[in-house]
């Protein structure tokens, strides 16, 4: 598949996984604005939000895929290996964090954008390895499905750092049945 | 003097008893009501002994034959000093019949313990009130974190914060910014005083009386006399011994005098009205919603987090917060959500506020109790005076009848009438209202606000319906950030088109250190429901419909000795309407 081929996948994907999982802070923006510019406030947020992902996209789109299994093996070992840090545990628990959000006028734009980035960054941190290795499997749609199920409940369910071993124990699967087909398959 | 519940205060049985001339006969005082109770004695001697007119309240022959019985049976008179009158012997020996017959007196249960006012118990200047001196024992005894888990002043402390979190579903639990916060703390301090009273019914220092009815106090601060720390907890020593309840890691001036800016000579630290006013919460109701605090803090998950709704109640605001960071300041144990119940006042700074929600209870919020099941079938875990696991729900520990105590005093403070609505005699407890949907802002300040020096100002447009309905108005202090705790407590007030401000609320900013860690959840945000004092500004024509202004100011003085105050950042104020 050419770059565009990539990129445009990355720019499909990321949308209809991520999007729903911010619904909770794209009612706070909505709620913290002026009645007449709340869907200027929400498309601002999702902008800053989108463009935001498109970063890391950019370059992941570079990496002539689907990559190999013993290059999915590894990665998927790291994607299992970060669940367990304290970054990432850190970052579920401020995954919730609102930022303030101007009223009206031009500061309520920016306000939005910058939300939407902040925001970003956050899931970034939690999501951004699992969706590398989604993106360098060739995001077969069953793991599309799967690993966006995981990802919602990460952010929207109370406490997820209490299971977070649990993830850590998939992507280990994973990882030794990747690593499995690049020996044997 | 007759002891008899059947017998004592007859003033003829008490004359005779008392060897008095007077008697009782076929002759002399055959009707008086006095000769019902000595049938009734007589039977109680001998069920069968009117067998015909029973206790009929004369004194006939049936009668009169029944105390001769009486006479020689029970008094052993000889047949020649028989007669068939009641006299002194004959009434106290029947006296006493009646008094062994009488159901023997409740033995002090689990229902009769009283929580009692600390101040009350012991004012300024009064020797150590055996209550006060059974909690020190325990809290001696606890102290010396040599016994079990529950048996330790270190576990209770770690119940309600301990960084990093064990996991063991035991500590670093506590509730805040959320529903949880009254319940959750109801439990904890009836564990704890529990296993304080089983150290004390032990301990050989403490008179049977105080251990048969021991109950932890609660200080109460709203009251002009009450505002500064109770004195038990100041003294460092108690008897010659370090005194368990004092706890050197205070703010300035708590435990001793210090010198405030600006004023003549040192004294106490005192709280002042802003910081303990029943005006927040009592009119507050219903007693949680989804998106706003209402009386007892937004419907969130386990825990002061999870998601972006999670505020505290006005109570949780102020007296609690308030009294958290003036006892605690900016060094001190009561500030910090880790170290709080590790001073002695915090478990009677909790009691009281456990009151008040009971003083809400049977005022306000009568019948508002919260039913659904998310509320009352939540469980926390808590070890019980054994040592065992225990999981009590939130709908086990709404009626304190079934948690065997109550408070001395559950009267409405006079500070709930502060600000005038409550003198309405046509104002009742309010149908609570539903709110399903979220506040929305209709104004908000469109840069952060600093808080230095003196006083800050903040004002915007807003976009008020023209026409009023029952619309709630809400005032919101969010993302709040600073290096430390400032000084003074900082006071948010509503400027009217004129006179004087008027007080919106309080920001004390307990949870502070806890927000500013790097997994922190969430900024500390404050919402105040100002629909009260909208109605009356309104009502006086002094309500700007279309623009909000507001001061903030600090409430309380600060020593001379104080250290520079951090820098304090408002990210957000914003009017809300619902
Ligand atoms: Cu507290």
């Amino acid at each position: 598949m050419a770059y565009q081929d990539h990129l445009l996948t990355w720019v499909v994907m990321v949308p209809s996984m991520m999007l729903p999982t911010t619904v909770p802070h794209v009612r706070y923006v909505g709620f913290g604005t002026r009645a007449g510019r709340v869907q200027r406030s929400i498309l601002l947020f999702v902008l800053g939000y989108l463009t935001s992902w498109l970063v890391p996209g950019l370059l992941l789109a570079a990496v002539p895929l689907p990559a190999s299994a013993s290059v999915l093996a590894v990665s998927a070992l790291a994607a299992g290996a970060w669940e367990m840090t304290p970054v990432k545990r850190r970052a579920l628990l401020r995954c919730c964090r609102t930022w303030p959000v101007r009223y009206a006028g031009p500061a309520a734009d920016a306000s939005a954008v910058e939300y939407g980035m902040r925001h970003a960054l956050g899931c970034m941190v939690i999501s951004g390895p699992a969706m590398a290795v989604l993106m360098l499997a060739g995001h077969p749609w069953w793991a599309v499905v799967a690993l966006a199920v995981v990802m919602a409940a990460q952010k929207l369910l109370t406490r997820p750092q209490r299971w977070r071993a649990l993830v850590a124990l998939a992507w280990l699967a994973a990882g030794l049945a990747a690593a499995g087909v690049a020996a044997f398959g | 003097m007759l002891t008899s519940e059947l017998f004592a205060g007859d003033d003829l049985l008490e004359r005779i008893a008392a060897d008095g001339p007077e008697r009782i006969s076929r002759f002399l005082n055959d009707t008086d009501p006095a000769v019902g109770k000595v049938q009734q004695a007589l039977l109680l001697w001998n069920p069968a002994i009117l067998p015909f007119h029973g206790a009929d309240g004369t004194y006939g022959s049936e009668t009169a034959a029944a105390v001769v019985q009486f006479k020689t049976l029970e008094l052993q008179v000889p047949p020649d000093q028989l007669f068939d009158d009641v006299g002194p012997r004959t009434v106290r020996r029947l006296d006493e019949i009646a008094k062994a017959a009488e159901p023997p007196p409740e033995p002090p249960q689990e229902q009769g313990f009283v929580r009692q006012d600390v101040y009350q118990l012991q004012p300024p200047g009064a020797p150590v009130h055996p209550i006060l001196a059974a909690y020190a024992v325990a809290v001696r005894e606890l102290k010396r974190d040599a016994g079990p888990p529950h048996r330790t002043w270190a576990h209770h402390t770690q119940v309600h914060g301990m960084n990093p979190d064990p996991g063991d579903g035991l500590r670093n639990q506590c509730q805040h910014f959320c529903w949880y916060f009254l319940p959750w703390h109801r439990m904890y301090l009836h564990a704890f005083e529990a296993i304080c009273r089983a150290i004390i019914v032990e301990s050989p220092d403490v008179d049977d009386d105080t251990k048969a009815t021991w109950a932890l106090p609660y200080w109460d601060y709203d009251r002009d006399d009450t505002r500064e720390l109770p004195p038990a907890f100041r003294e460092p020593a108690l008897d010659g011994a370090p005194n368990p309840l004092f706890e050197p890691a205070r703010d300035l001036g708590i435990n001793s005098p210090v010198q405030f800016r600006g004023e003549p000579a040192p004294r106490l630290a005192r709280l002042v009205p802003e910081q303990t006013t029943a005006q927040g919460w009592f009119l507050s109701t219903p007693y949680s919603n989804p998106f706003d605090p209402a009386f007892a803090g937004t419907e969130t998950g386990f825990n002061h987090a999870s998601a972006p709704n999670a505020v505290p109640g006005p109570l949780e605001i102020t007296p609690h917060g308030s009294v958290h960071v003036f006892v605690g300041g900016r060094f001190g144990k009561m500030s910090d959500f880790n170290q709080a119940a590790g001073d002695p006042i915090f478990w009677l700074h909790h009691a009281n506020l456990d009151r008040l929600w009971e003083v809400w209870r049977g005022s306000t919020g009568l019948g508002l109790d919260p039913s659904g099941s998310r509320f009352i079938d939540r469980t926390f875990d808590f070890l019980d005076a054994s040592g065992q696991r225990i999981q009590p729900s939130c709908g086990s520990v709404l009626n304190l009848a079934n948690l065997g105590y109550s408070y001395a005093d559950t009267s409405i403070p006079a500070s709930a009438g502060a600000g005038g609505p409550m003198d309405d005699p046509n104002r009742g407890p309010q149908p609570p209202r539903e709110r399903r949907r979220p506040p929305r802002r209709v104004g908000a300040a469109d840069e952060p606000v600093r808080l230095q020096g003196d006083a800050a100002t903040v004002e915007f447009a807003t976009d008020t319906p023209q026409t009023r309905g029952n619309e709630r108005f809400l005032v919101s202090v969010e993302h709040i950030s600073a290096d430390d705790l400032p000084n003074a407590e900082w006071g948010v007030y509503l400027q009217p088109t004129s006179g004087e401000p008027v007080l919106i609320g309080t920001l004390p900013l307990f949870g502070l250190r806890e927000s500013r860690r790097t997994d922190a959840e969430h900024e500390l945000s404050y919402q105040f429901d100002i629909t009260e004092l909208v109605n009356r500004l309104d009502a006086e024509g002094r309500w700007d419909p279309d623009r909000f202004r507001a001061t903030l100011a600090p409430v309380n003085a600060v020593p001379e000795d104080a250290e520079p105050d951090p820098d304090v950042v408002i990210g957000t104020i914003a009017l809300l309407i619902q």
